[in-house]
């Protein structure tokens, strides 16, 4: 770890802590302007239809009503989501309002009237004759010949491509030869694994506000990761020039990973504000949020071949993603699985072939882990196995095969390539398996009714979407930097904070480059006039690359500082440091000046204004890893399943500030029990949405979080990131449903190979068994 | 939606108010389950909210025919109350009560709201029915008392009718030696149980003399369910662990359970039998250390 920090790797307060607990921090639903419009969405009451007819004038001519928009009132080229890379490789899918419906709750129309009751009032006066079409709820049934088409067609590069079995994308990868690496095999390992779709549940529904400004351009407020990525969308939609619109950063209430991008929400709002020259505001209901993104569910097929000792030869991953109906991420998720599943284990031979299907369901989008919780639940219940079989202890035959310092690792795509540089693997294994007493664990196992079991998993994410090699994807960042008069600093970013303390961690490595307090760093609202390009708050890259970009920027700022400081102080720049607010002469503690004096003469002699600016780009991805050991009750009369204690390690560089890395474990660790136990959302025959609210879709609550939760770091140290600083988000949760579903095997004897264990699968396993 | 809200300060006021708005308006008591209703479509046609707070409801009397507890007498209040807590005859109600886990929601949360209400999947219903509790009603034409067993007619249905609504819970002194207990099976600590079971035994020479098995959530028919055939099958029989064991598999196996998307009628058999097995070995040791 770093030494001689004063503010990074400090615990402090969250930056908007105040806010957020007096209830005075503005979010996106707390805006309202005069006049202010409200829009709600007409939905397809089928999974699979078409519009054959839509009359809209009874809403037209309700009173009150100011806009209704059908798939006729919007721009009628498929678009695709292509912020992020090659506008040339997005699958063009999708429209703002569809005339054909792909899902229960596709979006057929769209009203803004003077307040909710009339639009919804209004929603009910659109007639609309639906033809019915063949729908297809499941990736089995859609990759079958015959198969109703989800889409007969998707635009790519400009050309039509037709979607052969609904598959809309392919991902192959492979070194060496697996069929050889096989037969070398001394033993085989194959399983299949699948994974459900829980949702993200961020606490704040969706929400977007749009108004039209008397200079004619349009100022957008969102629940979105990503100002420019909102800007980028809504202008190449609607065929607006960039200018024309300002897209404002604002506290999200949790996002986690659902709103990464700018899908329909947004234009449709945009487009209902330009149309009526008034403010729209559209916030989607509970229901609808449960709709609107999930995690892709995935059947993951894995062959692994090792030597008797465990040394893993071979291994093979074929992956089948249900992208539903419309590729949000699917293809990216599909690519990015390359990466999960090459860079946990070293082999000679490896091939991984991925296909995202269209089905008739709800696109899944972007959750925490991106594919990463998905692969690891298949090779890390896999790897459990094998040692079983193979007689070897599960943590050994993790530290013969892992992929180490210097070994080549791949992210989110098999282009995305890195070294490992900074890598405690090894110091996580086994520190949390002093913590948790693994060589006892036996130990722990009871007869009767309630049974107890020790499992563990390790995890991985990336820091960001850089390789070594350009990745083609987007992921510089960028700041501004300005020292003020009394010594505080103002910091400009266009990065979104949901709650994981980002913005307070960019903060603490300001203060720290530039010798001031955290509390004299003031996060200024950023916007994308202001802002300099920042990709996204996506990847777990927020401290890596945005917080390098900040460092940069504030590094930049230095240089006037101390330039104009040397002149007061009459000493060379190199000679001099910045500490509690002051510049002190190396070695003369005695010689110094305060940094407020400095920016005052600076303005006084016409020196200048001390300001920095960054535009960053990371060399690399640098893995963030992560091992959780994970104790389970197992009630063997009703299934249940209680977490009784959690030890979560991780490997996160030096933590900018621990408390929000643990918070990270914490947050991780109860998404991750959820997606085990149970999470899903899921479907009836017809394709309905069965659980659309908390009394059907169940998650932990604050009640259900083990009470016994050790969090841990690894001293680490990277050299490519802001203060030898990694990520964090995702792998906080990526191992989380593999240790718990470990841990009822060792309890029980039954591997579960379907997510989520629920306790009702759990008796039926146990009940088979007997 | 309701838009009016109305503290009544007498008991007659809100016996006509709901004589006047008849289904246009519904008695509210600590409000947790508003919103539930409200967003599921439950209320819609309510206009009128009204509040029994002011009525000096909120008390626990204990005289020689047993418990009395007002309407807006609160979880927590319930829960601290010694008439209730010191008797192991009424650990149905006990359990059912705490079986909320949120404080928060038992700080609000009534016994005549969860009863009133109708839902089966609450907690205090099959509780209410093992303790053999009576409810007093209020009316425009006077006051009655009923077995809260005859009270629950199904998914939000129950015995009140035009200007009612409930004043009283009574729990009759049960004899010595009586003890009861309530276990559920949800989720998650916010759910609404996926099957729940309240038991009561009295014994005397040890031998079970009276015996209640009722099933609330996760049943067939939405409201609670005596498994009668195997109540039955315990009485006069000694408490053995042998006799518990038939009667869970008797109660079990002659209830008609849901199949729902939250679990299957088979699961709900099956733990149905460790329910009725477990809470009923709990209502006997409980009758064991219960003096009367």
């Amino acid at each position: 770890m770093e030494k001689g920090l004063s503010v990074v790797g400090k615990d402090v307060p969250k930056i908007e802590a105040v806010g957020k607990a007096t209830g005075t921090l503005r979010y996106t639903s707390d805006i309202f302007f005069p006049n202010m419009l409200y829009a709600k969405i007409l939905r397809s009451p089928y999974a699979h239809a078409r519009v054959k007819r839509i009359d809209t004038s009874k809403a037209q001519k309700l009173q009150g009503v100011k806009s209704v928009l059908t798939f006729k009132d919007v721009p009628q080229e498929p678009y695709g989501l292509d912020d992020l890379g090659d506008p040339a490789n997005a699958i063009r899918d999708k429209h703002i309002l569809e005339e054909t419906a792909r899902y229960v709750g596709d979006r057929i129309a769209v009203v803004a009237a003077n307040d909710i009751e009339t639009c919804q009032k209004a929603l009910e006066m659109i007639d609309v004759e639906y033809e019915e079409l063949p729908a297809v709820f499941e990736v089995g049934e859609a990759l079958k010949s015959g198969a109703p088409r989800v889409h007969d067609y998707y635009v790519m590069g400009g050309r039509r491509i037709e979607p052969r079995n609904n598959i809309a994308t392919v991902t192959t990868h492979g070194e060496g030869d697996v069929e050889k690496g096989f037969r070398d095999s001394e033993y085989i390992f194959e399983g299949e694994y699948r994974t459900s779709s829980p949702q993200q549940v961020p606490l704040e529904r969706t929400v977007v506000v749009c108004r039209p400004e008397a200079d004619g351009r349009l100022s957008v407020w969102s629940t979105n990761q990503s100002i420019h990525g909102l800007r980028y969308t809504i202008c190449n939609l609607l065929g607006l020039p960039f200018s024309k619109v300002r897209a404002n950063r604002i506290f999200i209430g949790g996002a986690f990973g659902s709103y990464i991008h700018t899908r329909f929400d947004e234009p449709m709002c945009a487009l209902l504000a330009l149309k009526t020259r008034l403010p729209v505001k559209l916030q989607l209901s509970r229901a609808e949020v449960f709709t609107s993104a999930r995690r892709y569910p995935a059947i993951l097929k894995v062959k692994m071949g090792f030597k008797r000792d465990g040394t893993l030869v071979s291994q093979k991953y074929d992956v089948t993603y249900d992208i539903g109906g419309y590729d949000v991420l699917g293809a990216w998720v599909v690519s990015a699985t390359t990466g999960w599943t090459y860079s946990m284990y070293r082999s000679l031979h490896f091939s991984y072939e991925g296909r995202g299907v269209y089905t008739t369901t709800p696109p899944p989008c972007a959750f925490r882990g991106f594919g990463n919780p998905q692969a690891n639940f298949a090779i890390e219940s896999a790897m459990d196995q094998v040692a079983e079989e193979l007689g070897v202890d599960p943590i050994d035959l993790r530290l013969k095969n892992y992929r180490r310092k210097g070994d080549l690792v791949l992210a989110q795509g098999p282009q995305v390539k890195h070294y490992i540089e900074s890598c405690e693997v090894e110091y996580l294994l086994r520190k949390g398996a002093e913590i948790i007493g693994w060589a006892g664990r036996d130990g722990v196992k009871r007869a009767g009714k309630i049974r107890r079991g020790i499992g563990m998993a390790r995890g991985w994410h990336a820091s960001s979407c850089s390789g070594f090699e350009p990745s083609g994807i987007a992921d510089t960042g960028g700041a501004f930097i300005k020292v003020n008069d009394d010594s505080t600093v103002s910091l400009v970013t266009a990065l979104a904070d949901a709650g994981q303390g980002e913005l307070t961690a960019l903060a603490q490595i300001a203060a720290e480059t530039l010798g001031v307090g955290v509390d004299d760093v003031i996060v200024s609202d950023a916007d994308t006039d202001n802002a300099p390009y920042d990709a996204v708050t996506h990847a777990s890259r927020g401290i890596y690359v945005g917080g390098g970009a900040v460092k940069l920027a504030a590094e930049d700022a230095k240089k006037s500082l101390l330039d104009w400081a040397g002149k007061i102080l009459e000493a060379s720049p190199e000679d001099l440091e910045l500490k509690d607010r002051r510049v002190f002469v190396k070695g003369a503690p005695s010689k110094s000046v305060s940094i407020a004096q400095v920016a005052a003469s600076a303005r006084i002699n016409n020196w200048g204004t001390i300001v920095g600016k960054s535009s960053y780009a990371a060399s690399g991805f640098a893995p963030h890893f992560t091992v959780k050991f994970i104790e389970v009750e197992v009630n063997t009369e009703t299934g249940q399943v209680r977490v009784v204690r959690a030890i979560c390690g991780a490997d996160v560089g030096q933590p900018i500030s621990p408390m929000g890395v643990e918070g990270q474990l914490h947050g991780g660790l109860a998404q991750g029990i959820g997606f085990a136990l149970m999470e899903n959302v899921s479907f009836d025959d017809s394709g309905n949405t069965t659980n659309t609210d908390f009394l059907n879709y169940k998650l932990l609550t604050a009640m259900e979080v083990p009470e016994k939760v050790e969090v841990f770091l690894a001293p680490s140290r990277e050299s490519t990131g802001p203060f030898g600083a990694k990520g964090i988000g995702e792998s906080a949760l990526n191992d989380v449903a593999t240790a718990v579903v470990n841990a009822i095997a060792h309890a029980t004897g039954v591997r579960f190979r379907e997510l989520p264990v629920t306790a009702e699968k759990v008796l039926k396993a146990l009940r088979e068994r007997a | 939606m309701p838009e009016d809200y109305i503290k009544a300060s007498t008991s007659n006021e809100v016996t006509a108010l709901l004589r006047r708005h008849g289904e246009k308006a519904r008695v509210i008591g600590g409000g947790t389950m508003l919103y539930e209703l409200e967003s599921r479509g439950l209320l819609s046609g309510v206009t009128t909210l009204i509040d029994i707070s002011k009525l000096g409801l909120d008390y626990v009397k204990e005289d020689s025919s047993g418990l009395r507890i007002g309407a807006s007498t609160t979880f927590t209040d319930a829960l601290r109350s010694k008439q209730i807590n010191s008797r192991p005859a009424f650990g149905a109600l006990v359990d059912a009560l705490s079986a909320i886990r949120p404080v928060q929601v038992r700080n609000m949360a009534t016994l005549g709201g969860a009863i009133s209400s109708g839902l089966p999947g609450l907690d205090l219903p099959p509780a209410s029915v093992a303790v053999r509790a009576k409810i007093a009603l209020a009316g425009s034409r006077g006051r009655r008392t009923l077995d809260v067993e005859d009270f629950f007619l199904g998914f939000l249905e129950t015995a009140l009718k035009r200007g009612e609504f409930l004043m009283e819970v009574r729990v009759p002194r049960p004899p010595a030696h009586t003890g009861s207990a309530f276990q559920k099976l949800e989720t998650n600590s916010v759910d609404w149980a996926i099957l729940s079971v309240a038991t009561s035994v009295t014994l005397k020479n040890d031998k079970v003399s009276n015996v209640r098995i009722v099933f609330g959530g996760g049943v067939v028919g939405a409201v609670p369910m005596r498994a009668t055939e195997a109540e039955e099958a315990v009485v006069d029989a000694a408490a053995t662990e042998d006799v518990i064991g038939r009667a869970a598999e008797e109660a079990s196996r002659s209830t008609e359970f849901a199949d729902d998307e939250r679990a299957s009628a088979d699961y709900r058999r099956q733990v149905a039998r460790v329910l009725v097995r477990e809470s009923l070995a709990n209502s006997v040791e409980r009758a064991r250390r219960d003096k009367g």
